[in-house]
């Protein structure tokens, strides 16, 4: 049985609550779309907008507890599960309207850059560092890179599309090894990922 | 051998959860809608889920152990769990749940309304210690420890609890050396001195000499007087029998003591009086037994040893448990639980009608009585404003009312003391030391 306890992250979270609430009002921002808005924006927009960084500064809070409802109401279960409304909410709010290619680039880093900025309050340290590498990091960057290169192919210049091509197959290449490798530590005998496995095993 | 540990279930973890719906719902509008553009938000989530092939143990066991199940109040109960597992896990997270019970706050609305109060909660390799203050008397349930289990990835979780079962907190005794005795002492060697001849140390009387009586008790001084011999004579030593009665049909609770921050409320005082008197009467090899009054009448014949203080807090014990309680009408006391002659203490806050009712049966039955008022403190409207003339006029009928009672109790001939837990309990007692408590004559 492993040591690592995720108790000590929730006093850190509590403190950080405008960290959370701006990063929310973020998401909202990048999702709705203002940066690349016609002005002035309609009516809808705007309430759009503002419903939007509501629900989302609240969303954003992490739920460090234990995934225990008392009872099966709307409410209380979005209590528990308000960071997974969150991105589920992100992506559709993204996916209503066509953004940018850099636009869609921010959007998956902020949706990654969430996601695991959550592994970082949720997860203890030791775990994390084996869970997500220094490796994994740079592959997760090579892959939203290449594939928001990928996607912005088809629409782009043609002077634009070898550099392109180029980017998404380096990006590619570099998340496949990262990937590779950081399956190839787990699995390799005699390794760090598998001594502490056997080391884990408690008396039966 | 052990039974068998049955296989666990594993679900979704609130990681899996949230990478799952993000990568559905940016997948789901590229490919049915053309939304191209969220790809880039599906890859992420993807990669992360499909990153670590997750691993985790067929089958956990948690097993609790508590060593002291019995303390005394204001002590803190230390508890280990010990997790086993045939297999690597990720990581644990443990929370303790406190045992679901009514509210309990009225003076101290922070207060969780648990009779038990989490210290500390570690994990150190395969076992969670966890500290449990326990800060007033009774019999309370513990709680549990849940125990979150993810697998190695973090995507699966399996959940775990400990049941802690109950600890017993025995009354701290409050501090008293007085012993009051009565008039009549039952026919037992003790250290008291009755108010018969025997073969005690306190000299009574000179009288003539009969045949029989010892040379050394001769007085010769007075037989020289008298000219002829005179002997002299002892108090008998006895010991005493006395009996607690504890009052639990009301159980008020009163604002916290600025030097004692244990809780308190009319059951807790009565509690710890009986407890010290119980003490000091064992200190003197005196008989001392226990009745409570609650939905049912519990007792405890009078005895005498160490043994016997904790057999007198065992029977307290039923008073309380987690805050339950028990109602019922108040029958007449057994006679042979009493003991003739004995001296009875009754802690009350004389609340009740029929432990008023109770008081004149014993006094009609010709024991000596001592009541101990433990209600300190007057009634005050519940609600935060000023009081209004209705508070005022109900306030003065409740003073009437006690006023009648102690008037009905002094008509009895029975004492009734004032005591607030606080100061000690000698203080209270010591106007009743001067004479010999007597009970009515039958």
């Amino acid at each position: 049985m492993s040591q690592e306890t995720a108790g000590s992250a929730e006093q850190g979270s509590a403190l950080n609550r405008p960290f959370w609430a701006g990063y929310g009002v973020a998401m909202a921002v990048m999702g709705v779309g203002l940066p690349f808005w016609t002005w002035p924006p309609d009516f809808t927009d705007v309430f759009v907008l503002l419903a939007a960084v509501g629900t989302f500064m609240l969303l954003a809070q992490p739920y460090l507890g234990r995934p225990v409802v008392a009872s099966m109401r709307l409410h209380r279960l979005a209590v528990v599960h308000r960071n997974t409304l969150l991105v589920g909410l992100f992506a559709v709010l993204v996916a209503t309207h066509q953004p940018p290619v850099w636009a869609a680039g921010v959007d998956a880093v902020l949706l990654a850059g969430f996601l695991l900025l959550m592994d970082l309050v949720s997860i203890p340290a030791a775990t994390l560092r084996r869970l997500v590498p220094p490796v994994l990091v740079i592959g997760l960057a090579a892959l939203i890179a290449g594939s928001t290169a990928l996607v912005a192919l088809p629409a782009s210049d043609a002077s634009y599309r070898p550099i392109l091509a180029a980017v998404a197959a380096a990006a590619a290449l570099a998340a496949g090894v990262a990937t590779a490798f950081g399956r190839a530590e787990a699995r390799r005998v005699g390794s760090r990922g598998t001594d502490h496995q056997k080391q884990d095993r408690s008396p039966r | 051998m052990a039974p068998p540990v049955p296989p666990i279930s594993w679900r979704p973890s609130q990681r899996a959860m949230r990478l799952l719906t993000a990568a559905v719902c940016a997948l789901v509008p590229a490919i049915v809608f053309g939304a191209w553009w969220c790809v880039p938000l599906a890859a992420v989530p993807l990669l992360l889920l499909t990153a670590h092939g997750g691993s985790h143990p067929a089958r956990i066991r948690a097993e609790a152990d508590v060593p002291d199940r019995r303390c005394f109040e204001g002590e803190t109960v230390t508890a280990t769990i010990r997790l086993a597992a045939d297999a690597a896990a990720g990581w644990t997270r443990q929370e303790y749940l406190p045992p679901r019970l009514r509210d309990f706050h009225e003076f101290d609305p922070t207060a969780t309304p648990s009779g038990v109060r989490l210290e500390s909660l570690e994990l150190t390799g395969a076992v969670i210690t966890v500290r449990l203050l326990v800060p007033r008397w009774g019999r309370w349930s513990l709680g549990a420890v849940a125990v979150d289990v993810y697998d190695t990835a973090g995507l699966r979780v399996a959940a775990l609890q400990a049941d802690l079962g109950e600890v017993e907190a025995f009354p701290v005794p409050a501090p008293d050396d007085t012993v009051l005795v009565p008039q009549r002492f039952p026919d037992r060697f003790g250290e008291h001195s009755a108010r018969t001849p025997g073969e005690g140390v306190e000299f009574i009387a000179v009288r003539p000499y009969v045949f029989g009586d010892r040379q050394r008790r001769i007085n010769w001084p007075a037989t020289t007087r008298r000219r002829e011999l005179q002997v002299n004579t002892f108090e008998a030593e006895r010991a005493a029998e006395a009996v607690v009665v504890i009052d639990a049909l009301s159980d008020l609770p009163q604002p916290p003591a600025t030097e004692d921050l244990r809780p308190r409320s009319t059951l807790d005082i009565a509690v710890r009086g009986a407890a010290g008197l119980a003490q000091a009467y064992l200190k003197a090899h005196d008989r001392i037994g226990v009745v409570t009054l609650s939905g049912r009448v519990q007792w405890l014949t009078p005895g005498s040893g160490n043994a016997h203080l904790y057999r007198i807090a065992q029977t307290v014990m039923d008073l309380r448990k987690d805050f339950t309680y028990e109602t019922g009408g108040l029958n007449r006391l057994p006679t042979r639980v009493l003991p003739r002659g004995a001296l009875i203490y009754v802690f009350s806050p004389l609340l009740d009608p029929g432990v008023v009712e109770a008081i004149r049966d014993l006094a009609d039955r010709g024991h000596p009585l001592v009541v101990i008022d433990v209600l300190a403190h007057e009634p005050h409207p519940t609600t935060a404003g000023k009081p209004d003339h209705l508070d005022m006029l109900a306030l003065r009928l409740w003073r009437l009312d006690r006023q009648a009672v102690r008037f009905v109790l002094g008509e009895l001939g029975v004492p009734v003391v004032n005591w607030d837990g606080v100061a000690p309990l000698d203080l209270a007692l010591a106007p009743l030391l001067q004479m010999p408590v007597a009970g009515r004559a039958r």
